[in-house]
């Protein structure tokens, strides 16, 4: 039997039916505001809350939740992060990552201990008190912990969100780093875009304790199921692409033969494979080049050819879909697009500035690939 | 000086320390962190003797431990004494009077733990016990060091309870304040004086001591 979670929870306003393939998708983020269910959710799944009569929570081939059946916590197996890591205070940073590894021959816990802090990248922290950690290396230690004695799910609550943005701007391409070479199969709540975006290989929307929309990122963040989701995710465009070079300021990215501008503000090198994202509000379309030949005479660096392909109305505003060779979303305002006469098949130019357009880095080096089915 | 009351009040104060600690441990976690509606009943019981007169609870208790209660009939079957007027019977009325003094700073030192770090022992494995054991107690050694401190001390210094139960029995049951009492009946000012200012000094040198040691929390009525 694969790895699958169906998760159907009842309890306050959540009210979720989900199942989850983890074998095809070992990283799946949930994804909505605060105060949307995901983390009651993600407590349930753990055992430390209880869903209401009627919910049924599976995993693989065992039942934890059921009519009848309640498989507490300390018997499911799972890995737990917590938003601010919830470390022992009274213990050491060994003791801490040791604790879960009461059932291993005494002689056995320190090797593990030690491999999971290695594995965390925190090798280097076994002597420091756990008072004296910064935010990030607390999280690494954490993170360690959950490892250690080998869950069969991993659930990560937040687990960068009270980290400062320096500190989670590294732990983020560490974390994607470390759940891929574990392949334990990950539950991850956030309410950060570039997290979901980073980490998941497949993101589940929840709004106000309803599963809204569930697929593979890109295509959540780049096809919203409706406006409500649309409004969560706050991306209309999100591409796969290659960078092809980068200098100090700016990354030069392929997406599917177009080659755009961006900034970065993790660093990248030639051959990483990213998320391209950007917002429709961000584009800008002309309809004709608005610097025909010289590529230097106006400052937004991106300027792409286009068909419109499609148009929605959504309140004041329309929503333009375009073909640039690569699907692009542009809002426009409706006297706008009256006077501009867009209609499917109308050629324009799309312009963005750089630092409109978003990467989200998504694996390291040529081999790198975001879609590691295909 | 009454040498032999001091040593009595000292010996029924260690004891009975030593009986409630282990008892109120369990207690209070049990009423920390338990989710049932009735822990309120019992957390009122438990603070029951803050505000009962000592008279009052030393009546029941009496009462309870008398030949006429199943209590003290079955302990005189097995040992042919009465728990009334006994050390022992002194004992049991101790932890009764002194249990809010030991739960109360425990409770209040538990309130304070983040409960993911409880949490994040359940997921690791550990059951209610063994968080109990290995992270609610390490955490709290602050509020165990008060609990300990005021149980010892609030035993050292009890009345009416120790007068309705144990009576006035020298060497048996006749402690410090019951052996000031005395003396003032008697007259006889000098002795309770000295007596006096030996409990007046050794009260503020043990809460001093613990005021110093643990200048980190000191709440023992947070939750009252």
């Amino acid at each position: 039997m694969g790895a699958s979670l169906t998760a159907r929870v009842r309890r306050h306003v959540l009210d979720v039916d989900l199942t989850l393939d983890l074998e095809a998708s070992p990283v799946t983020v949930l994804f909505g505001p605060s105060g949307s269910g995901k983390t009651t959710l993600l407590r349930c799944i753990a055992g430390l809350d209880e869903p209401e009569a009627g919910s049924r929570i599976a995993f693989r081939d065992r039942v934890w939740f059921d009519d009848g059946t309640l498989v507490p916590a300390r018997r499911r197996s799972v890995g737990l992060l917590f938003q601010d890591h919830a470390l022992f205070p009274h213990l050491s940073v060994l003791a801490n990552v040791a604790y879960g590894l009461h059932r291993l021959p005494r002689t056995a816990r320190r090797a593990r201990a030690m491999a999971a802090l290695a594995q965390a990248g925190a090798a280097h922290l076994l002597e420091t008190p756990v008072r004296h950690l910064s935010g990030g290396e607390a999280q690494r230690v954490a993170l360690a912990r959950a490892l250690a004695p080998g869950p069969g799910l991993l659930l990560l609550d937040e687990p960068l969100s009270a980290l400062d943005e320096p500190t989670r701007n590294r732990l983020r391409s560490e974390l994607r780093d470390v759940l891929r070479s574990t392949g334990v199969p990950t539950i991850v709540v956030t309410h950060d875009r570039t997290e979901a975006l980073a980490l998941g290989d497949q993101v589940a929307v929840v709004l106000d304790g309803r599963l809204r929309q569930l697929g593979r990122v890109d295509e959540v963040f780049g096809r919203p199921a409706d406006h409500e989701v649309a409004a969560a995710v706050d991306t209309e465009t999100v591409v796969a692409g290659l960078v092809t070079a980068t200098t100090a300021d700016l990354t030069a990215v392929d997406i599917q033969g177009v080659s755009v501008a961006a900034t970065c503000r993790e660093p990248t090198a030639a051959g990483d494979a990213v998320l391209v994202c950007i917002r429709a509000e961000d584009v800008a379309l002309y309809l004709g080049d608005p610097a025909p030949g010289a590529s230097h005479t106006a400052s937004p660096r991106n300027r792409l050819r286009a068909t419109v392909t499609g148009l929605v109305v959504e309140g004041p505003l329309v929503r333009v879909d375009l073909d640039a060779g690569f699907p692009l979303a542009a809002y426009v305002t409706r006297p706008t697009r009256e006077d501009l006469g867009l209609e499917p098949g109308v050629a324009v130019v799309a312009v963005m500035k750089a630092s409109a357009i978003h990467l989200v880095v998504r694996g390291r080096g040529p081999q790198a690939r975001f879609d590691r089915r295909g | 000086m009454d040498w032999e009351a001091i040593g009595l009040s000292v010996r029924l104060s260690v004891v009975t320390t030593a009986i409630l600690i282990p008892l109120a441990v369990p207690l209070a976690g049990w009423l920390a962190f338990s989710r049932r509606r009735w822990t309120a009943v019992v957390e009122a019981l438990v603070a029951l003797p803050l505000v009962l007169p000592p008279t009052v609870l030393g009546f029941y208790v009496l009462v309870a431990l008398g030949l006429q209660s199943p209590v003290g009939a079955w302990w005189f079957s097995l040992t042919g004494t009465t728990l009334a007027f006994s050390f022992g019977g002194l004992l049991i009325a101790s932890v009764v009077y002194s249990l809010p003094f030991a739960v109360q700073p425990l409770l209040a030192a538990f309130a304070v733990i983040d409960r993911r770090v409880l949490d994040a022992s359940e997921v690791l494995g550990r059951g209610r016990t063994q968080t109990l054991a290995r992270v609610v107690v390490p955490m709290s050694r602050a509020g165990l060091a008060t609990a300990a401190v005021l149980t010892f001390a609030h035993t050292m210094g009890e009345f009416g309870v120790v007068l309705m139960v144990g009576g006035n029995i020298p060497g048996r049951t006749r402690t410090v304040s019951i052996s000031i009492y005395d003396s003032v009946q008697a007259f006889d000012y000098a002795a309770a004086g000295r007596t006096s200012l030996a409990l007046l000094a050794f009260s503020l040198v043990v809460l001093t001591a613990t005021y110093v040691l643990q200048r980190a929390e000191w709440r023992p009525w947070a939750r009252l």
